[in-house]
């Protein structure tokens, strides 16, 4: 009885073994990406199915874990401590500073890159080139021209040709008409990341910046006061809400059928339709106005990363190249109803913005565009930046003033001591 | 006599040895669960005071900086800021609890019809998932969807901004909080008050004591252990809460609603600056300590005094 059981658990101990071994044989490699979810969720389907094809070419497997754009660095960080992770990640606009001792060199990547898709846009550059090695890829960008309602632009007495030459000032004017008709416009002026890029374009146009070329900081400055009273004026119109938003306010804001006018990507319009909202056909999107020293539009960049912990690297750059192959780049752009900008010259077509009355002002921008957290014209993009942006120090500032919890110099002091402590703590 | 020393000399030993064995298999069945305190609690709770007093940040290791850490979060007018809201969240919020699970406690005791379908009614708040009850709040709150707002306008009174003003939205996530840690505190309180021996309320209702009376001189002196045991809870949880700041406020309006833990997340692992996180998170490590022994020490004394 016990040889009978031993020789039975010899023999099962033999097939297991052989069919771990043939398990082994058989498995493909797996390639796993981690993404932002989009804003415009068909976009996800089309680039899962073309990295399965890819996948599926080159006999691996892939998987894509798609999660909420807040959550994306807090999972970078645990990844990169642990040292275990995905293999490709994303990365928007300077986090790639904070993450850099954890992500590959990917210049020769960037060469092949370049070398098919043409070379990529200055902002691309500034997300990904640290210090002369190219540390993230560069994606697509999300730019935050403005959303309009164009009914209500017209009972207010205006057209969509009159945004071409829009100032402040004829926002201010603007502004006010809406909130008497009962359709106010809205910034966000909270701690999300759509209220750093706005308000930074109101900066940017008073010519207002965070640090000079030395990583000084700079905002203490009669520009940044110039720009907190004009923004205190222009609030008086907005829902007093706006200090309060989270990403989607700004969103909900044009689609619950209340606002006029505010900044964002074209998610609003693509959701209007795919709600099919009454009023889908009256949203466009316009130009920002121009300031005292000009015209701008802060975009959003996402790159992508390769972790230094990756065990396909290369694998997983040549699944990045696939992503930005003209073709596919630009069938999930059109997936995500035009929201995902091209980042590199070579991307000819943009028939899908030039064809569509709605979203022609998107793409190409009039404006000058700048990424998210832009610290200045002369500023290097760094560390600093890229928490002023996380932790959300411009909004704050900005909220201070509007709320009246602080003076317009308070604001400006605290937002001086916060940039001066990021560039402390780099 | 000497076989009689020998015989108790024995059975001394065979005493102990059994004492023996028996503490032995004590300490085997606790070894689980003293591996899980060493290495699950223990090895992160001593790293992250080795983390604090370092400069690391994500995929960097750092170099000791003594208490640097600390100094700077002191002279930072956020962290002040989000210490103030910390205190003000968790006196606000275990107050309420307390005052409202005792309240609901003593109503339950009253309710002798379906009273175990009502009291399992009643944990429902606390048994839902926290951020499944956070997004329903959130969505209550959230403007131009606010249902709470469209009642308030229906009855004719002025919409409030639940989530855009520094005061209103401690106020809303104080509700959140207390609305799903009554039960409780009304279960626990009334676990405390149903053990409470009848033949003291009949023995006061013969000397013609009053409601108050006989919960201010009976019932309360007797329950105060449990009392004492679900504050001592309460606070700890309270203080450290992140889900519903995360979910429904994210800190704003302009960190008025951060609390230390939501902050800690923020600047540790979402910026990568790890070492300032540890800190951040250690720094009322002290000042819950100390109020958990002295509360402990009033169970006991109360527990010893019975």
């Amino acid at each position: 009885m016990k040889k009978l059981l031993i020789l039975l658990l010899v023999v099962f101990v033999c097939i297991s073994f052989a069919e771990i071994m043939a398990a082994a044989q058989t498995s493909d490699k797996l390639v796993t990406v981690l993404l932002q979810a989009h804003y415009v969720p068909a976009t996800e389907q089309v680039l899962v199915k073309n990295a399965e094809k890819w996948a599926a070419s080159k006999g691996v497997k892939v998987r894509i874990d798609f999660i909420s754009d807040t959550e994306l660095e807090s999972v970078i960080t645990s990844e990169g401590q642990a040292k275990k992770g995905h293999d490709i990640i994303a990365l928007r606009e300077y986090v790639s500073y904070i993450f850099t001792d954890i992500l590959s060199d990917v210049s020769e990547v960037m060469a092949d890159v370049q070398a098919e898709n043409g070379k990529v846009y200055k902002l691309g550059e500034q997300a990904g080139l640290i210090n002369g090695v190219w540390k993230a890829i560069p994606w697509f960008h999300e730019s935050n021209p403005l959303i309009i309602r164009k009914d209500y632009i017209e009972q207010a007495g205006y057209t969509l040709k009159d945004f071409d030459n829009l100032t402040f000032d004829g926002l201010l004017v603007l502004a006010e008409k809406l909130q008497g008709i009962g359709h106010p416009v809205g910034f966000p002026v909270s701690m999300c990341p759509d209220a750093n890029g706005i308000l930074e374009t109101f900066m940017w146009a008073f010519g207002s910046y965070m640090y000079d070329k030395d990583n000084n900081v700079i905002i203490n400055s009669k520009e940044t006061r110039n720009c907190l009273e004009y923004f205190s004026k222009l609030y008086k119109f907005m829902p007093s809400e706006v200090t309060g938003w989270d990403n989607l306010g700004n969103n909900n804001l044009i689609l619950t059928g209340v606002g006029a006018l505010t900044a964002n990507p074209p998610s609003i319009p693509a959701a209007a339709i795919e709600n099919n909202l009454p009023f889908k056909d009256q949203i466009y999107v316009a130009p920002f106005p121009s300031g005292p020293v000009g015209r701008y539009r802060a975009s959003a960049t996402w790159s992508f990363g390769i972790p230094t912990y990756s065990e396909n690297k290369e694998l997983a750059a040549d699944l990045i190249k696939d992503i930005l192959k003209e073709a596919n780049f630009m069938e999930h752009s059109k997936a995500s109803a035009g929201f995902n900008q091209p980042i590199y010259s070579g991307y000819a077509d943009r028939s899908q913005w030039a064809n569509n009355p709605t979203l022609s002002a998107y793409e190409p921008a009039l404006e000058e565009l700048f990424m998210f957290n832009w610290p200045g014209p002369d500023a290097s993009p760094s560390a600093a930046s890229a928490r002023a942006q996380l932790l959300y120090t411009i909004p704050v500032m900005f909220s201070k003033v509007v709320t009246g919890e602080s003076t317009i110099d308070e604001a400006i002091s605290w937002a001086e001591s916060e940039l001066k402590r990021f560039v402390e703590e780099e | 006599m000497q076989f009689e020393n020998c015989t108790m000399v024995k059975l001394k030993k065979e005493r102990n040895m059994f004492k023996n064995t028996e503490e032995k298999t004590a300490y085997l069945f606790l070894l689980p669960a003293i591996l899980i305190i060493v290495f699950l609690i223990g090895y992160p709770f001593f790293y992250s005071i080795y983390l604090s007093v370092t400069n690391t940040s994500v995929g960097k290791t750092g170099s000791l900086i003594g208490f640097q850490n600390y100094i700077r979060l002191f002279k930072n007018a956020i962290f002040r800021q989000v210490l103030f809201n910390s205190f003000v969240f968790t006196i606000g919020a275990v107050s309420l609890k307390l005052i409202l699970g005792m309240s609901v406690a003593l109503l339950m005791q009253k309710i002798k019809i379906f009273s175990k379908f009502i009291r399992g009614v009643f944990m429902l708040p606390w048994v839902v998932p926290p951020a499944l009850s956070a997004l329903v709040w959130w969505w209550m709150y959230v403007p131009n969807l606010s249902v709470l707002n469209w009642i308030i306008t229906r009855i004719g009174l002025e919409k409030i901004p639940w989530l855009s003003d520094k005061t209103t939205a401690m106020i809303a996530i104080i509700i959140v909080h207390t609305w799903i840690g009554v039960p409780f505190f009304a279960i626990s309180i009334l676990s405390g008050l149903i053990s409470v021996d009848s033949s003291l309320y009949e023995a006061a209702d013969i000397e013609g004591a009053r409601g108050y009376q006989k919960f201010l001189y009976i019932a309360l002196p007797l329950i105060k252990p449990i009392v004492a045991i679900v504050l001592l809870f309460s606070t700890l949880m309270t203080i450290s809460e992140f889900n519903i700041i995360y979910i429904i406020t994210g800190g704003n309006p302009m960190y008025g609603t951060h609390l230390l833990a939501t902050l800690a997340y923020k600047e540790g692992i979402s910026t990568g600056n790890i070492s300032r996180g540890a800190a951040i998170s250690l720094f009322l490590f002290p000042v819950l300590f100390i109020a958990s022994y002295l509360q402990l020490r009033v169970v006991r004394k109360s527990v010893g005094r019975r």
